[in-house]
C-alpha cells in the first residue's frame, strides 16, 4: 500500500469508526512488516555472511526491528531463540536511550503546555496546568517504575501539578541530581 | 388479537400484568396491539381509568418474554424457557425456540421488530443530574436522552423512542436488549436508585473536591450546595474521604456554611484526601468566611489547617462517607444494590473509587459493577458512556454486563478523546 492509498484510506474512515481504523492499522502493520520477516528470514538462515549483514540492517532499524526479533524467537528454539531475544533487548534498550536524551531535555525547558480544552458546559474542577519539565519528569517516573497502576499515575499526576511552580522545580532538580524520587512522590500510602 | 381490558381506578400496568399472569408490564405496554394506547399515554406510569388495553393473547405468541434477573421484573411460570438456554444465561432470560434475531435479519417487518422488542430484556437506566448539570441548563448536544438521538437514527439495528424531554426507550436488536432511560434530580431519588437492584445508575454533575454528589436546582445558593434546605431532596450525598481540601475562592462562589479542621486536629493518614499535601499550614479565614463557620461544639480557635498549591490557597473541610451529617443521605448508610453505578462527576476515580470499591466493599466479583472519571469533566462524560453502552454490537441480553460494560468503558474513553479532553473512564 502506497502512502497515498493509506491517506485516501483514511480521509474515507469517520473519527468514529475505531474498527475501520484499527483495520487499517493492521494493514499498515502487516505491510511494513513484510519486508522485516524476510530479513529475519535471512537472518535466522544458514548462510552466515547473509545472516550477519541483516542483522546490521535490522539493528540500524532500531524499534522497527523489536517485533521482528521478538517473531523469530517465538518460532525458534535453542541458541537462535536466545539470539533472538538478545537483539530484541539490545534494539529495545537503544530506542530508550534515544527517549532519554530526550527526557532529559524536556525535563529542562519551563516552556508551559497549552491547557486541554474544557468540552461544553463549565466544569467544577480546572485541568491543572503543566510544563515541559513537569511532562518529562512524570515520564521518566512512568519509565522506571511500570509496576505503577493507571491509579497511582494518576495520583503523582495530580499531585506534582498540585505544586506550586518552585516546589516542582526542586522536585525535578532533586531527580535530575540524585536519581531519586522526593518526598512528593514517594508516597507509599497510597495504592 | 388479545383480549380487550379497561383499566379501572388506581390501575398500574405492573399490577394489571402481574395479575393476568405477564412477566412484565411491558409485554402489555409494547405490544404491537397496544400502539394506538401507547400513542395515547406515552408515559406509562400515567394510565387513566377507562383506558382500554390490550392483553396480549399468550396462546398465539409464544416467543415469551424475558426475566431480565435483577432488573426487579419476576418471570411467571408461563413464560419460562423452552429452548437451549445459552451459557451462564439459564436463570435470568426466557426464549423460545425461535431465534428473534434470525427473524430480524431474515426481513422482518418494522411492526415485527417492534413486538421482538417487546420480548428483549429489559435493561433500566436511572440517570442522576446533579446540581447545575440538569437537562434544562445544559445546551441541546449534552441533554439526555436528546443528545444521544442524533447518533441512533432508526434502522434495522435499533431504535429509539422519546417518551418525553426525561424518559426514552433505546431498542438495540443487535444485543437483544431494551434499555429504558428515566432521569431523576433530587437526592432521594439518587439514592433510592442506588438501592433498587438491577439498575444501571448514572451520575452526572458535581464531584464537590471529593464530598459527593450534589442535588439541587441550579439556581441554587448558599446551604443548598452543602447540607442542603431540603435535605432529602437537596444538597450532598456525601461520600468521600473524612478530610478534603477546598479551594477558598469554591467556598466564596457558592457562600454555603462548613466544618473547617481545627490546626488542633491530629489527622490520621487514611482520612486524607490524596490531593492534600503533607506539609500542612495553619490558615487563618478571610472575614467573609469567618461568618460561615459551622460550630463544633466547642469554642473555635479560629486557626485551620489549609495548604497553598497551583490552585491558590485551600482549606481543609470536615467531609466523610459515614456516620456524617447528611445521614441517612450519605454512602455509608446505603445499602447498594444496584447494578452498575457511574461516578461522572470531576476526578471521581480519585474522590470515590476507594470509597465505593474498598470502605464500603463493594466488589465487581459480586456483578458490582462501578466506574469513574479519570480527570476533570463535563456533561460530555454521561453522553459518551450511554451512546457506547448501547452501541455495544453483540449479544448481551442475559449475560453478565461486564463484557459489554468493558468494551463501553474502552469506547467511550475513546469518544471522550475525540472531544479532545483529558478524562477517560476508569
Amino acid at each position: 500500500m502506497t502512502g497515498e492509498e493509506t491517506l485516501q484510506r483514511l480521509a474515507d474512515i469517520e473519527p468514529t469508526e475505531f474498527r475501520r481504523l484499527a483495520q487499517l492499522a493492521n494493514l499498515i502493520v502487516n505491510d511494513g512488516r513484510r519486508t522485516q520477516a524476510d530479513l529475519m528470514r535471512i537472518w535466522s538462515s544458514n548462510s552466515a555472511s547473509e545472516s550477519v549483514k541483516a542483522d546490521q540492517v535490522l539493528g540500524e532499524m532500531a524499534e522497527l526491528a523489536v517485533e521482528p526479533f521478538l517473531a523469530a524467537a517465538e518460532s525458534a528454539g535453542g541458541e537462535t531463540r536466545v539470539r533472538a531475544v538478545v537483539r530484541a533487548g539490545s534494539v529495545y534498550l537503544a530506542s530508550r536511550e534515544q527517549v532519554w536524551l530526550k527526557l532529559s531535555r524536556m525535563m529542562e525547558s519551563k516552556a508551559p503546555l497549552p491547557v486541554p480544552p474544557q468540552i461544553g458546559p463549565p466544569q467544577e474542577e480546572e485541568e491543572l496546568p503543566s510544563r515541559e519539565c513537569d511532562e518529562g519528569y512524570l515520564l521518566s517516573r512512568k519509565l522506571l517504575n511500570v509496576e505503577d497502576s493507571e491509579f497511582v499515575r494518576m495520583l503523582l499526576r495530580q499531585e506534582l501539578l498540585s505544586l506550586e511552580k518552585a516546589d516542582r522545580d526542586n522536585e525535578i532538580e532533586s531527580f535530575r541530581r540524585t536519581g531519586k524520587w522526593g518526598s512528593v512522590v514517594d508516597r507509599d500510602e497510597i495504592e | 388479537m388479545g383480549t380487550p381490558y379497561t383499566v379501572k381506578p388506581d390501575d398500574t400496568l405492573s399490577q394489571i400484568a402481574q395479575r393476568h399472569g405477564y412477566p412484565n408490564w411491558e409485554y402489555i405496554y409494547y405490544h404491537d396491539d397496544n400502539k394506538a394506547f401507547r400513542d395515547k399515554r406515552k408515559n406509562p406510569n400515567k394510565i387513566y381509568k377507562g383506558d382500554i388495553l390490550i392483553l396480549p393473547d399468550k396462546e398465539a405468541d409464544p416467543g415469551t418474554a424475558t426475566t431480565p434477573g435483577k432488573t426487579g421484573d419476576k418471570g411467571g411460570d408461563d413464560f419460562k424457557p423452552k429452548g437451549r438456554p445459552r451459557k451462564g444465561t439459564a436463570s435470568r432470560r426466557t426464549t423460545a425456540g425461535k431465534d428473534p434475531a434470525k427473524s430480524t435479519k431474515s426481513g422482518t417487518s418494522t411492526s415485527g421488530r417492534t413486538t421482538l422488542a417487546a420480548r428483549y430484556e429489559l435493561r433500566e437506566i436511572v440517570v442522576c443530574h446533579g446540581i447545575q448539570a440538569n437537562n434544562h441548563n445544559l445546551p441541546d448536544d449534552f441533554k439526555i436522552p436528546r443528545s444521544l438521538e442524533p447518533h441512533f437514527p432508526d434502522n434495522k439495528e435499533h431504535k429509539w423512542e422519546r417518551i418525553d424531554d426525561s424518559a426514552a426507550t433505546f431498542v438495540s436488536h443487535a444485543q437483544r436488549v431494551r434499555f429504558k432511560i428515566r432521569q431523576v434530580t433530587k437526592k432521594d431519588e439518587y439514592k433510592s436508585a442506588l438501592m433498587t437492584e438491577g439498575l444501571h445508575v448514572v451520575y452526572v454533575g458535581h464531584a464537590r473536591y471529593g464530598r459527593g454528589p450534589c442535588f439541587g436546582p441550579s439556581d441554587d445558593k448558599g446551604d443548598d450546595w452543602e447540607q442542603g434546605t431540603d435535605p432529602d431532596a437537596r444538597g450532598l450525598f456525601r461520600m468521600g474521604y473524612q478530610v478534603i481540601g477546598i479551594p477558598f475562592s469554591e467556598i466564596e462562589e457558592h457562600g454555603y456554611k462548613f466544618y473547617p479542621v481545627e490546626a488542633a486536629s491530629r489527622l490520621r493518614s487514611e482520612w486524607r484526601h490524596p490531593d492534600i499535601p503533607r506539609n500542612l499550614k495553619k490558615v487563618a479565614l478571610p472575614d467573609n468566611l469567618q461568618t460561615k463557620v459551622l460550630p463544633q461544639g466547642h469554642p473555635l480557635t479560629g486557626e485551620y489547617w489549609g495548604y497553598g498549591g497551583s490552585r491558590g490557597k485551600s482549606l481543609l473541610l470536615w467531609a466523610g462517607w459515614k456516620d456524617t451529617i447528611s445521614k441517612p443521605m450519605e454512602l455509608g448508610a446505603t445499602d447498594i444494590k444496584c447494578r452498575c453505578a457511574c461516578f461522572l462527576g470531576c476526578s471521581t476515580q480519585k474522590h470515590w473509587w476507594k470509597a465505593v470499591r474498598k470502605w464500603k466493599n463493594w466488589r465487581r466479583e459480586g456483578e458490582q459493577y462501578a466506574y469513574f472519571t479519570t480527570a476533570p469533566c463535563s456533561a460530555n462524560v454521561a453522553r459518551s458512556w450511554l451512546r457506547a453502552v448501547f452501541e455495544y454490537p453483540k449479544r448481551n441480553d442475559g449475560d453478565p454486563w461486564d463484557a459489554s460494560l468493558e468494551w463501553a468503558k474502552r469506547r467511550a474513553s475513546k469518544l471522550l478523546r475525540l472531544d479532545g479532553g483529558t478524562c477517560r473512564i476508569y
